[in-house]
């Protein structure tokens, strides 16, 4: 028993274009989820820790949500995905945002009763954007790279606490165009 | 395609007996199902834990100090390594916990538990487990693990039976580190 990465690319009129199912790396870094498993147990007290509520409040960071919407929160991340928005460093410096948040998710209750899974969506549409964005069609741009986690850090890079991770690579990378729904299940299981 | 989470476990035993012989076993042993849902539930149900580092048995059997000079049930609320002698209830061991260490490809903790004891007792199983619940019961709020393999072992006065016991979490792995 085992768990997957399962993509699907959903064009609206027309279903499933394209489906990727993939191993996906559990995070084994001192800051990521198998670190808080066996960590807990020689807390004094306390939780865990790892329940990931998934909880964006939407899909990029914008100048005009502020942080607040993604930085520290939960969820699925594509990073590197394109430029999605802006935001103001310090010093009034305009950084792009490049991280997509996948804002529609749920838990899942157990597929069974030893497998964790999430489901997330975003769409790949102009109005959800600050930025303006195109069709990957055809083009050179893909998004490839993907992450489940705790609390979204400050870079939008990355979790401080990190699940899993997978990166796609050859004819699995996808190449939405506008409209398109991507579409996530990630589930862990516990074996 | 696939990825999981490996939680896996290994007891050893050691008995130092009072002629001055030891004996050692050692096995590898399956992880409770119920421990592996409560981590899922942590992850998708609810913020929850297994902390164990406060809320450990102490007595050792041996009549020294605090301890007394027979085994004695965990209180409620306490866990760790806890044997069965026969008796209605398992019998705590003197437990502790080490820090989470790294190994390859995930992170192990390591029980020890220690009884010193001053008369016989055989023990037909071993245990890990957290939080006993109140009443004359054998129930705890989380069965950890099962000693898979303990062979019925007796010992006695002047006997020392040390368990240490593995508890790891891999990426995709079974095999103890």
């Amino acid at each position: 028993m085992v768990g997957t990465f399962d993509l699907k690319l959903i064009r609206p009129n027309k279903g499933v274009v394209k489906n990727v199912v993939q191993r996906n790396a559990i995070d084994t870094s001192s800051n990521g989820l198998l670190s808080k498993i066996i960590g807990n147990f020689s807390s004094s007290s306390g939780n865990a820790n790892i329940y990931l509520n998934p909880n964006f409040g939407h899909n990029c960071f914008t100048s005009e949500e502020g942080n607040s919407g993604v930085v520290g929160k939960s969820g699925i991340i594509a990073t590197d995905a394109g430029v999605l928005g802006t935001y103001s460093g310090q010093g009034g410096d305009t950084e792009q945002d490049t991280t997509l948040c996948f804002n529609v998710s749920q838990t899942e209750d157990e597929a069974s009763a030893t497998k964790a899974r999430w489901k997330a969506q975003v769409q790949w549409i102009n109005s959800e954007f600050e930025a303006t964005i195109s069709s990957y069609e055809g083009t050179n741009n893909y998004i490839t790279d993907f992450e489940l986690g705790q609390s979204l850090n400050v870079y939008l890079d990355g979790f401080d606490i990190s699940f899993a991770s997978v990166t796609l690579s050859g004819s699995d990378r996808i190449q939405p165009a506008l409209n398109d729904i991507i579409d996530i299940t990630w589930t862990i299981e516990v074996s | 395609m696939l990825d999981s989470i490996g939680v896996t476990g290994e007891w050893e035993a050691r008995i130092d007996r009072a002629d001055g012989t030891v004996e050692k076993f050692k096995e590898s042993n399956t992880i409770e199902t119920a421990f592996k849902q409560k981590i899922v539930d942590a992850m998708v149900g609810s913020n929850t834990g297994w902390a164990m580092g406060g809320s450990l048995h102490t007595n050792d059997g041996s009549g020294q100090g605090s301890n007394t000079s027979s085994l004695t049930v965990p209180a409620t609320g306490k866990g760790g390594i806890v044997v069965n002698t026969g008796g209605s209830q398992y019998v705590g061991t003197q437990t502790t916990v080490g820090a989470s260490t790294a190994i390859t490809n995930g992170f192990k903790v390591t029980f020890t538990g220690i009884v010193r004891v001053t008369q016989t007792y055989t023990v037909s199983a071993i245990y890990l487990k957290h939080s006993k619940a109140s009443g004359n019961n054998n129930n705890y709020d989380l069965d950890i693990a099962s000693g898979s393999s303990w062979s019925s072992t007796t010992i006695n006065n002047g006997d020392q039976l040390t368990i240490s016991w593995i508890i790891q979490a891999v990426k995709g792995s079974t095999s103890v580190s």
